[in-house]
């Protein structure tokens, strides 16, 4: 079956899918009519502003349509059924309901219900009082309230469904919400974030039907009357305050593949525990918790390829995760607009990882040579790597009235094991001249590192019993890291050439240990100037400081196997060495800013800043080594200003942009591997010279970046565009000198300056109407580098130029369908001198597709088409990728799941990556993961109504 | 001073300042208060009722502020009607804009950099008199915006000069003025004769010549939360102020001789604060968190006017109702709330209150003369209802007519003018 023609096969399949959807919505479309009205307090005698105009039909109690009543207590509502028995029913916070019975009569579009009158019920009794019918939506004061029970969704739908049910609520794919056009800042589950700041973990998770109401409030700082900043508050019915939910699902496959996951996870409003693991060989990995509790949400999967096998990777890898997450949370305030000022949490997290990584590996690289000429390498690689990691984490943060206090410790411990076969061939086709190489390597490694840092701040305010100003603005943060790490490795490589002279053989062990401690303390006295001198309105000086403090000590033993020994070794004495390395890093800068403000109440707000960062740098590198080559000494004082100018102009309820100027300054300090290497031959194909007199180089980047985004809360649109532009004085580049048996000799030596220009923007835009949604986003990223290299003594000015561009639709329809195209392009072309260019172009075009019904079948497709091509005069490589997920939920609240998974199902994955540098570019095959048949059974364990204590 | 933000109210909490002195004594006036002759006044704002526009005004005059690139502003802070003239303190960048009776502009007094926070008129010799740089100097005006005198004063160096610059004028060269509750004593460097007093009396140079409501020893830490218009406000008799008091719900009525308690307002125990809240040194400092955790309590009565037998007020809670903005007629006892007031036919179908506007809270009625009733509205708001009500198809009068077609939502803001009815 050829490629086209299962496009063609799929792209049917998809049109066919999304005629389906919009044949079922035209089916409903019957006539309709319309209500208009006006709501009062009849007592009082004044019509009532947003109160809940909601309306049912009579007979199947459906809520088929609400509103809140408009500034002069007015309401219409449209598209209503003719000739059938409707509920009108007025609903106020601290009001009586008022009911109507009508029957809108065929023909008459606007029927007129008049007035509904409600009662106020005692103020006292507004908080405890029953009602029979629950407003979908409701202003409680100036919070605006959407009531869980009056959405009718499936049982097993969960906090996303019930959001994207909302009017003007938008769901972003990437887990943002937007309320009217705005995003919000905050989203919280009873004034408390739920399982750190990943937003998708309360959406997935939670179900619909624990959660009493979604209430969406301005912060009142925000001066903009039509679209304040806001936050989002989801209140848990009162008996679902404490509850557990999780996963235990296990899958087997095809050619013994294997997936298994597990999570429990419980919350209490002071508690929230979670323990998580996963362990398989089909590619689904995480570097933390949160990741590690995505995979195991209630509703988890869709077409979002996050929760998917990755093709991508390289090898065959077995993956074995284990998570824990503990929040304390000792803050008693219970207004959850209070809440973030009163911070008062302990956190903690552990997070063990390991990973067995076999890799097959295949290369060719072209390097490209004078006067058209190259030399080819061809390799093939095996390798066994099995990485484990261990990392826990702690930290605890409180909020005072006038400042903050946040510490944090964490340690890690890295262990991998690692060993590999490499056979390399070298081949020049000016010289003719050939090489091979053999090498095995075994070796381990055991890092440890720990660090600890606290921060915080302290705001100067006014002492009200004292009657004047009491502290000052002070920003500190102190950072201490400890990194142990000790390699050990061995290493037979055994180098053959068309010149026997220069046959190698080898056979080294080494054993290297570095012990590292850095103390950063960072400081900012923020407004100094209005310490001692009457401050002028808009002027800020702050005066920052940054210092860092390292101490490195190496110990490196190196030993060669006695030749004609099996295993008598001795000190090679080129390459062992200790060492000691201390680094001073200190930054101080006077920082003066100046903002001009001008708003006009309810119009408009713009803000005009400049900012002057003026920053000296006195670095100074003491090196000192029982290999005399490394004993450096290196002082150096730079000026490393930063300005910053920056424009914003919020059009109230209209649109917000923003212009941002901004100039850096930083350089680059010359390492000791980098000054001082010690050769080692051993690395037949590539080694590294000395070149003591390697200078810093010195970085200028100016980047103008443009955001706008609409706030008229229809159809969201924001898009931005960047320009940035670099300029390195001195470079660190490469001379490179390849030999005639493909041997690389380099030396980093400092070049021309290098210049650099990169330009991106994105645009993302949102259209909802009824219970569709079309979510576009489109990005794209130029790149341009112009720099000199040096190649066999030639100098060579090299540009290289980068394309990228994506273009991706999202389509939504209720919760049930969802849908993804998407249109990915990435190109690379890099010049030396007058050199052949190489080239590289990479299409991906990506297809999702999933359909889920509650308490039944569910299922997903996704398809990545590719073709990638690399130096012009090579073939295209054609493959595509296509996964599909067919399941059913089943049991009261569809706890368990069953599913069926065919992966790469046309058989095609074939890792081929193009890397390009600015002479070489290499092509690699990797054996990946591909097709695979997996059956999955899963048990969603939850418990939403535990009694409360 | 500093501002808090609460229920989309500015809160001023005004905080002690005073200024240096030597250490000269002088004997000045103390007036006695009079408190024969006060109403209790019972008032729910929680059964406040609404209305039309009809049964409570007999006239509306909706006046737009030209809008042209001089005469731009945010909002109005303050507003001061004189003869011919709206005098405003406008929020944005704090200007003075002065306009004409019909709303078209004639000038503007202060800079950008002037910042102004104070506006004071004497309406006995037509006088805008401001100042801006702590009390060092104040500046006098014409009606036309055209600048008389710059006063530069020694006030902190004299012990007989206060360095209030917000002065209600009872007469050509009689104003008066608030103080905060201090605890400076009578050793101390900042100690002035009248700083254990509420209210001073001061002549055009600022020389205090008298003073009225002492406080005592436990009220030297009380700290106030003051918010909209207020603690004095313009009476319907030229020669009075009234002047509301803290945490008491009491209103004063200020006279060059006398000082009578009016009213004292009682609201349900819900709404009200304990009746020992200014005397409990345990609160000093912590009043505005004790506020917090009784969001309902009513901290501040300000805009209080008279018209007739009417009288306006703001109150001020943490949580915002609809009802803080009222009318009381004293002779039916009729409460009602302002916002409750449904625009009808004789308002255009207009609003007659700002319930869009960032800063609506802050304002309430803004000024008052004897019948009318002054208040502000936004364009924003303006031409919400605007476009609500194209269907009635009201007759607008010239000017308004004019403004609704060719201005927009970003113009200047439309001061509106009702006339009470005597009786509701």
């Amino acid at each position: 079956m050829s490629l086209t023609f299962r496009i063609r096969v799929l792209v049917i399949f998809f049109l066919l899918c999304i005629a389906g959807i919009s044949y079922g919505q035209k089916n409903n479309i019957t006539e309709t009519g319309s209500i208009i009205g006006i709501s009062r307090d009849s007592l009082h005698n004044y019509p009532l502003k947003a109160a809940t105009i909601s309306v049912y039909n009579a007979k199947s109690n459906e809520l088929l349509s609400f509103q809140l009543t408009n500034d002069l207590g007015k309401f219409q509502i449209k598209n209503l059924p003719v000739d059938t028995l409707l509920h009108v029913i007025a609903t106020n916070f601290g009001y009586k309901e008022a009911k109507l019975k009508i029957i809108i009569p065929s023909g008459k579009k606007a029927f007129n219900v008049g007035v509904l009158n409600l009662e106020r019920e005692k103020w006292l009794l507004q908080e405890v009082s029953i009602r029979s019918v629950i407003p979908p939506v409701q202003m409680r004061g100036d919070t605006l309230e959407f009531n869980a029970a009056a959405f009718k969704l499936d049982t097993t739908a969960v906090v996303g469904d019930l959001l994207q049910k909302l009017p003007g609520v938008t769901v972003w794919n990437d887990g943002v919400i937007t309320v009217n056009g705005k995003k919000i800042s905050r989203l919280l589950v009873d004034g408390k974030e739920f399982f750190g700041s990943d937003s998708r973990i309360l959406l997935n998770n939670i179900p619909k039907n624990s959660i009493q109401k979604v209430q969406v409030y301005k912060i009142k700082t925000d001066n903009d009357p039509l679209n304040a900043k806001s936050e989002m508050n989801v209140v848990l019915k009162a008996g679902n305050k404490n509850a557990l939910f999780g996963k235990l699902g296990v899958g087997y496959a095809t050619q013994k593949h294997f997936a298994g996951d597990g999570m429990i996870s419980y919350f209490s409003p002071r508690q929230q525990i979670s323990v998580v693991s996963a362990a398989n060989d089909v590619n689904k990995t995480a570097n933390n918790v949160n990741t590690l509790m995505n995979f195991n949400s209630f509703k988890g999967e869709g077409i979002n390829n996050d929760y998917h096998s990755d093709f991508s990777r390289e090898g065959f890898n077995i993956f074995k995760g284990l998570g824990f997450t503990f929040l304390q949370d000792f803050n008693k305030e219970t207004d959850t607009r209070k809440t973030y000022y009163k911070m008062n949490n302990l956190n903690t997290d552990l997070f063990y990882s390991n990973n067995e990584n076999t890799t097959n590996q295949e290369i060719i690289n072209t390097i490209a040579l004078n006067d058209d000429h190259s030399i080819t390498q061809t390799g093939t690689n095996k390798w066994q790597n099995n990485n484990s990691g261990l990392r826990t984490n702690a930290n605890y943060e409180k909020r005072f009235r006038n400042g903050f206090l946040y510490t944090n410790y964490s340690f890690a411990n890295q262990k991998s094991n690692n060993s590999s076969k490499q056979f390399n061939s070298s081949f020049n086709d000016l010289t003719q001249e050939n090489s091979k190489t053999s090498s095995e390597q075994n070796g381990n490694n055991d890092q440890q590192s720990f660090s600890a840092n606290i921060r915080g701040s302290v705001e100067r305010f006014f002492d009200t019993k004292r009657h004047r100003k009491r502290l000052v603005n002070l920003d500190f943060y102190y950072n201490f890291v400890v990194n142990n790490s000790k390699q050990r490795k061995g290493i037979v490589t055994n180098f053959t050439s068309t010149d026997v002279s220069q046959d190698r053989y080898y056979n080294r062990i080494y054993l290297i240990d570095l012990k590292s401690s850095t103390h950063t303390i960072n400081t900012v006295l923020r407004q100094f100037n209005g310490l001692f001198f009457s401050t002028v309105p808009g002027i800020s000086i702050d005066i920052n400081n940054i210092l860092t403090l390292n101490n490195q000590n190496g110990n490196d033993n190196v030993s060669d196997m006695l030749p004609g020994t099996s295993n008598l070794y001795e000190t090679n004495l080129d390459l062992t060495n200790k060492s000691n390395l201390k680094i001073l890093d200190e930054k101080p800068g006077i920082n003066i800013a100046h903002t001009y403000n001008k708003s006009l109440d309810n119009r408009y707000g713009t803000s005009l800043t400049y900012n002057i960062l003026l920053q000296g740098q006195f670095y100074v590198q003491k090196n000192v080594a029982t290999q005399s080559i490394q004993n450096i000494y290196r002082s150096n004082t730079f000026f490393v200003p930063t300005a910053r100018v920056n424009y914003t102009n919020d059009q109230y309820g209209e649109f917000k942009n923003e212009l941002t100027f901004e100039y850096l300054t930083s350089v680059i300090y010359p390492e000791i591997w980098q000054m001082a290497p010690l050769i080692d031959r051993a690395s037949i194909y590539g080694f590294t010279i000395p070149n003591i007199s390697l200078q810093p180089s010195y970085q200028h980047m100016a980047t103008l970046s443009y955001n706008f985004l609409t706030q008229t809360g229809k159809n969201d649109l924001n898009a931005n565009l960047n320009i940035a532009g670099g300029l390195t004085e001195r470079n660190i580049t490469d001379s490179v000198y390849y030999d005639a048996l493909g041997r690389t000799i380099r030396r980093y030596i400092n070049g021309d300056n290098r210049q650099s220009l990169i330009l991106n923007g994105g645009i993302n835009k949102a259209f909802k109407f009824n219970n569709h949604q079309l979510q576009f986003s489109g990005n794209t990223k130029v790149e341009f580098y112009e720099y000199n290299t040096l190649t066999n003594g030639q100098d060579y000015l090299t540009h290289t130029k980068i394309f990228n561009a994506s273009a991706v639709f999202n389509y939504t329809y209720q919760t049930k369908w969802s849908g993804v195209i998407g249109q990915y392009y990435t190109g690379g072309k890099s010049q030396q001198g007058n050199l052949n260019p190489l080239t590289y172009t990479t299409w991906t075009t990506n297809l999702g597709l999933a359909y889920a019904l509650p308490r039944s079948v569910f299922f997903n497709t996704r398809v990545n088409f590719n073709k990638t091509k690399a130096t012009a005069g090579t073939p295209h490589i054609y493959y595509a990728i296509w996964n599909a997920d067919i399941g059913y939920r089943f049991l009261k609240g569809s706890n368990a799941e069953v599913k069926f998974s065919a992966l790469d199902l046309l058989h095609q994955n074939n890792s081929v990556i193009n890397r390009l540098n600015y002479n070489n570019i290499t092509l690699t095959k990797t054996n990946v993961l591909q097709q695979y048949f997996m059956l999955t059974v899963a048990y969603y364990p939850r418990k939403f109504n535990k009694n409360d204590k | 001073m500093f501002a808090l933000s609460k229920n989309r109210i500015l809160v001023f909490c005004y905080l002690t300042i005073f200024s240096l002195l030597t250490n000269r004594a002088y004997a000045q006036e103390t007036i006695k208060v009079d408190t024969s002759n006060f109403s209790y006044l019972r008032l729910d704002p929680s059964n406040a009722i609404g209305g039309k526009v009809s049964d409570f005004f007999s006239e509306i005059e909706y006046i737009p502020l030209e809008t042209i690139k001089e005469s731009l502003f945010g909002s109005i802070l303050r507003l001061e009607v004189l003869e011919d003239r709206f005098i405003i303190l406008e929020n944005s960048n704090h200007f003075i804009l002065i306009f004409n009776s019909s709303g078209k502009y004639l000038s503007k007094v202060g800079t950008q950099k002037e910042y102004l926070t104070e506006l004071s008129i004497n309406r006995f010799t037509k006088q805008i008199l401001f100042s801006n740089d702590r009390g060092k100097t104040l500046t006098v005006c014409d009606l036309n915006g055209t600048v008389l005198k710059k006063i530069k004063f020694e006030a902190n160096a004299d012990k007989t000069k206060t360095t209030s610059s917000q002065m209600i004028f009872l007469g050509n060269d009689e104003s008066v003025g608030s103080n905060y509750y201090d605890n400076i004593e009578i050793n101390s460097k900042y100690y002035k004769p009248f700083s254990k007093y509420l209210i001073h009396y001061a002549k055009s140079d600022r020389t205090v010549y008298a003073q009225a409501l002492p406080y005592g020893k436990l009220q030297n830490n009380l700290d106030v939360i003051n918010v909209g218009i207020g603690p004095l406000t313009l009476t319907d008799i030229d020669t009075a102020s009234f002047y509301s008091k803290a945490y008491d719900y009491s209103i004063y009525q200020i006279s060059p001789k006398t000082v009578k308690l009016l009213y004292k307002i009682i609201f349900p125990a819900y709404f009200s604060v304990p009746t020992n809240f200014a005397t409990d040194t345990t609160l000093d400092g912590n009043r505005y968190q004790w506020f917090e955790k009784h969001p309902d309590a009513i901290f501040c009565v300000s805009n209080f006017f008279r018209a007739g037998d009417n009288i306006t007020f703001k109150t001020t809670s943490w949580n915002s109702t609809k009802e803080d903005d009222l009318i009381y007629n004293t002779k039916s006892g009729t409460l009602s709330a302002l916002r409750h007031i449904e625009q009808d036919s004789l308002s255009y179908h207009l609003p007659i209150f700002d319930e869009t506007s960032a800063i609506s809270n802050k304002n309430g009625v803004l000024a008052s003369d004897k019948d009318n009733l002054y208040l502000s509205l936004s364009s924003l708001e303006m031409f919400k209802f605007y476009n609500l009500n194209l269907e009635n198809k009201s007759l607008y009068p010239t000017k308004l007519l004019s403004y609704l077609k060719k201005g927009s939502k970003k113009d200047n803001a439309v001061i509106v003018r009702l006339k009470l009815k005597k009786s509701l």
